[in-house]
């Protein structure tokens, strides 16, 4: 596994302890890793630090994923990758381009195979 | 000669109008006969007539279908031996149709095959001009295939209840699935983190026990939920009413709804006093508020301000459960119908129109009152529930 620092990843999720467990299994290599718990927040934390990819559950209490990432898709000039992780979503094609979704994990999800997955995208990306 | 001819003639004519005027009258009083058996034969009803000992001397053809017995069969014996089961309660009937008070009552019959049927039974004594008692007349409607409908409707009610339980169950199935899913994987997570960790030698004893506290504190929160769908879905129909903590039920019926509510980033605020005891069905007293909090969810869905309340007390020894939300109240033209069953003001596919009158029914089947609050200024249902524990500690004292 390459080292990824440098490389800014943002986990959006209002359970606290579902977000402890994305963070505890990313939190290697050097990655640079920031937590909201809803989609304002994350919205805020994503204008500032430009993260490479966000991690974002969808139904949320107080500002939901789906209308964050209305809002990010409407950005012009930064483009983060979206890995979404609800358990259901009832986005359309067009929106999973639209917004730029690399993939949806389904809760209940495999802790493993989440973070072979986000690393070895993070990978690709500094490999291009 | 001629007047005595006339004469005659005259008393001849008059004898044959007289003879054929008296054949005409038996004739009509021949007609007349037939015309009332007729009329008593056509009757759906047990017809029994008794000369004043109590001996039959009519039987109808309906009390000759129902009871198996041919009229020959029962002519001159008395009603009391054959049909009826009770026969202190006949004579109890007897007595009172000689006042000429008659009682109107169910009865068990015996037919000639020795089985039981009910009737409504009405015994009435027969008077002459001068008031005596010259017969019994027995008037037997039978009732099984009035009480065979009412099972029936009763068989009906059961599973419409039933079908609006789980088509709110349906409608909550997937915030339930989303309340399961998210333990899940904080459980397996956590667990999976724990592994690698002491895999790789890093055993931080503190660190550890932090996170298995975790996951222990996660697992009962999923049993929660799994307990309150279990109480929810069982069905109690038949259950008597037992003591049951109000704050404990109405948490577990919150654990249903938790999800939902804080996804529509709706407020929920409750306020029950501490070991308030009512005498309730769980299971349906749980399904009477979550289809209430359920409902207040689809109407304020779109308000600006979302909160729903649930506040219980005890006054004039009745509980009081109101639920109120953040809505401005329910349309009068709504507000007489909502009661009844199958009205419905959400979309098609979206609500059963049910849930309200089967509430109703629940409650009432408590001996309490449900009722929409028109004086409410935000939009308040209100559950009454008898205070039972009042009445039993007051007959201890």
């Amino acid at each position: 596994m390459k080292n990824l620092a440098g490389k800014k990843i943002l986990v959006v999720d209002d359970n606290e302890l579902l977000r402890e467990v994305l963070v505890d299994s990313l939190n290697m290599h050097g990655l640079e890793i920031y937590e909201a718990a809803n989609g304002e927040e994350a919205f805020k934390i994503a204008l500032t630090y430009f993260p490479d990819a966000i991690i974002t559950d969808l139904q949320m209490a107080g500002g939901d994923g789906k209308s964050l990432l209305q809002k990010m898709s409407k950005l012009d000039a930064y483009r983060p990758s979206i890995f979404i992780t609800s358990g259901f979503n009832d986005l359309t094609e067009l929106e999973i381009k639209e917004f730029n979704i690399i993939q949806c994990f389904e809760k209940p999800f495999e802790r493993r195979e989440f973070s072979d997955i986000i690393f070895r995208f993070l990978n690709q990306l500094t490999e291009n | 000669m001629e007047l005595n001819l006339f004469l005659v003639i005259l008393f001849l004519s008059s004898s044959v109008y007289l003879y054929f005027k008296n054949i005409l009258k038996d004739r009509s009083l021949v007609e007349k006969t037939k015309w009332l058996n007729a009329l008593v034969g056509s009757a759906n009803e047990i017809v029994i007539a008794t000369n004043p000992d109590g001996k039959i001397i009519m039987f109808n053809s309906a009390a000759e279908k129902m009871t198996g017995y041919s009229a020959e069969e029962v002519m001159d014996k008395e009603t009391s031996e054959i049909f009826h089961e009770s026969k202190i309660e006949f004579s109890d009937l007897v007595a009172k149709a000689k006042l000429g008070k008659p009682d109107v009552t169910q009865q068990i019959f015996i037919n000639k095959f020795q089985e039981k049927f009910s009737v409504r039974l009405c015994l009435t004594a027969i008077f002459d001009r001068r008031g005596e008692v010259i017969g019994y007349l027995e008037i037997a409607e039978d009732l099984s295939i009035y009480n065979q409908m009412l099972s029936t409707i009763e068989q009906q009610r059961i599973r419409m209840v039933e079908s609006a339980k789980m088509s709110q169950l349906g409608e909550m199935a997937s915030s339930i699935a989303h309340e399961i899913n998210t333990p899940l994987t904080v459980i397996s997570g956590k667990s999976s983190l724990l592994i690698d960790d002491l895999k790789q030698g890093r055993n931080d004893t503190s660190k550890i026990i932090n996170q298995l506290e975790k996951i222990e504190k996660t697992a009962i929160q999923i049993g929660k939920i799994v307990k309150g769908l279990k109480t929810f879905s069982r069905n109690s129909e038949r259950d008597p009413l037992e003591e049951t903590d109000l704050a404990t039920l109405i948490e577990s019926t919150l654990d249903l709804c938790h999800e939902r509510l804080e996804k529509q980033s709706i407020l929920i605020q409750v306020s029950v006093p501490q070991e308030t005891l009512i005498f309730a069905r769980a299971s349906e007293l749980s399904q009477v508020i979550l289809n209430l909090i359920s409902n207040a969810a689809d109407a304020i869905q779109n308000l600006r301000e979302k909160w729903i309340e649930i506040n219980a007390f005890s006054k004039d020894k009745k509980i009081i459960i109101e639920i109120t939300d953040s809505g401005n109240g329910i349309p009068a033209s709504v507000v007489e119908k909502m009661m009844q069953p199958f009205f419905s003001t959400k979309e098609v596919g979206k609500g059963t129109g049910l849930g309200l009158s089967i509430s109703k029914g629940i409650i009432e089947s408590h001996n309490g009152n449900f009722y929409y609050d028109s004086n409410s200024v935000n939009t308040r249902f209100v559950i009454e529930l008898p205070n039972r524990k009042i009445q039993t500690d007051r007959a201890v004292a």
